[in-house]
């Protein structure tokens, strides 16, 4: 009898997510049926672990805290090594609606892109996003297309799907830490196409967000600098 | 300082943020850890280049020779770094640490299932007989 695993994968990272992990991983079995699903645990410190287990969700824990670039590409090996076909990658804490799941999966199936991202910022519809980190997203926007040509409205999107190629790309290659805009430019300079739908996402649902001032300030040197190394990056 | 001092540095910095920028894109050196090095290489150019910034700085903290104040700044810099290093070095021991642990558990796991294998293919085996 054929294996009855499906091509379809959902990377969902999680740090501390107790509060949100169980529904959001319910609320994927509901509305994206055809997608198999992965929730990697970065080691969290509270009882997310013991929500999966219990509940019997598949998963992989991390021996340590290694931040979302590697709990991610974790999530990409793992579709790479199972041999899935499309890989998204959803966040654990609630934001992403899973009602879109399908409706990129199709659209990837349908056109020659490579990944589909989900955009907040085509139809300006449901959360938006503070206003300084929105300015920073505009930004983003900007110097990607001064890089590869290339409009993103919503680069720092983490609903993103990615087809086989790119999920190599990734198993291979992933930034450690805020790795949303530095990748679009990899996918982009690797030559592979991008394709954004509108999407509405959620506010925050539990936990707090993992952005403070300090690090604000790295992230504005640093992201933009990782952006220009990929988009001259060599290999 | 001497004008030769001045290029000389100029060019020894240049030469290092520009093999630095190679091992970057060709992906051998991460760049959260480089970004250091880039500051301090342009701290240093700046010293170098804008006339009166050594001087000035040398003035400021009294040293007698502008070169002296440079040669400072440098000592001062590379032991940025090492500390930079340090921290990053007391993290990397710590991961692998806890990741030989792992190994080690895992090891132990993985033992444990092949004897209780062994034990359920010895059973079935007697029941065939």
């Amino acid at each position: 009898m054929r294996d009855e695993k499906k091509k379809r994968l959902v990377i969902i990272p999680a740090y501390n997510e107790e509060g949100a992990i169980l529904k959001t991983v319910r609320d994927i079995e509901a509305k994206a049926g055809s997608f198999d699903y992965v929730v990697i645990n970065d080691c969290s410190k509270d009882h997310t672990r013991q929500i999966l287990e219990e509940n019997g969700l598949n998963h992989v824990n991390l021996p340590m805290n290694s931040g979302i670039g590697a709990a991610v590409q974790t999530g990409y090996i793992y579709a790479a090594e199972n041999g899935y076909e499309m890989a998204i990658q959803v966040d654990g804490d609630g934001q992403h609606d899973a009602a879109f799941l399908e409706r990129m999966a199709e659209i990837l199936e349908e056109s020659d892109a490579n990944m589909v991202i989900g955009s907040r910022f085509i139809k300006n519809e449901g959360f938006q996003s503070t206003g300084l980190r929105r300015m920073g997203i505009r930004f983003f926007t900007w110097w990607i297309k001064r890089l590869t040509g290339e409009v993103v409205t919503d680069p720092t999107s983490g609903m993103r799907l990615a087809d086989r190629k790119v999920i190599e790309l990734f198993a291979k290659d992933y930034p450690r830490d805020y790795p949303e805009p530095e990748t679009a430019v990899t996918v982009l300079k690797a030559g592979y196409k991008i394709k954004e739908i509108p999407v509405e996402m959620r506010a925050r649902e539990s936990g707090k967000s993992s952005i403070s001032m300090k690090k604000s300030i790295y992230y504005m040197i640093k992201v933009p600098l990782a952006c220009l190394v990929a988009a001259v990056a060599t290999d | 300082m001497t004008l030769e001092l001045q290029i000389l540095v100029a060019i020894l910095a240049i030469f290092a943020c520009v093999y630095i920028t190679r091992l970057l894109r060709t992906k051998r050196i991460e760049l959260k850890y480089v970004l250091l090095w880039y500051l301090v290489l342009i701290m240093l150019l700046i010293l170098d280049l804008v006339p009166g910034a050594l001087n000035g700085l040398t003035a400021l903290l009294d040293f007698q020779l502008p070169v002296n104040m440079m040669f400072f700044a440098g000592f001062i810099f590379v032991l940025l770094i090492l500390f930079s290093h340090t921290v990053i070095l007391s993290e990397l021991s710590k991961r692998n640490e806890r990741l030989t642990q792992m190994v080690g558990l895992l090891d132990q796991r993985v033992t444990e299932l092949e004897k209780r294998l062994g034990e359920t293919d010895k059973k079935s085996d007697e029941r065939d007989v």
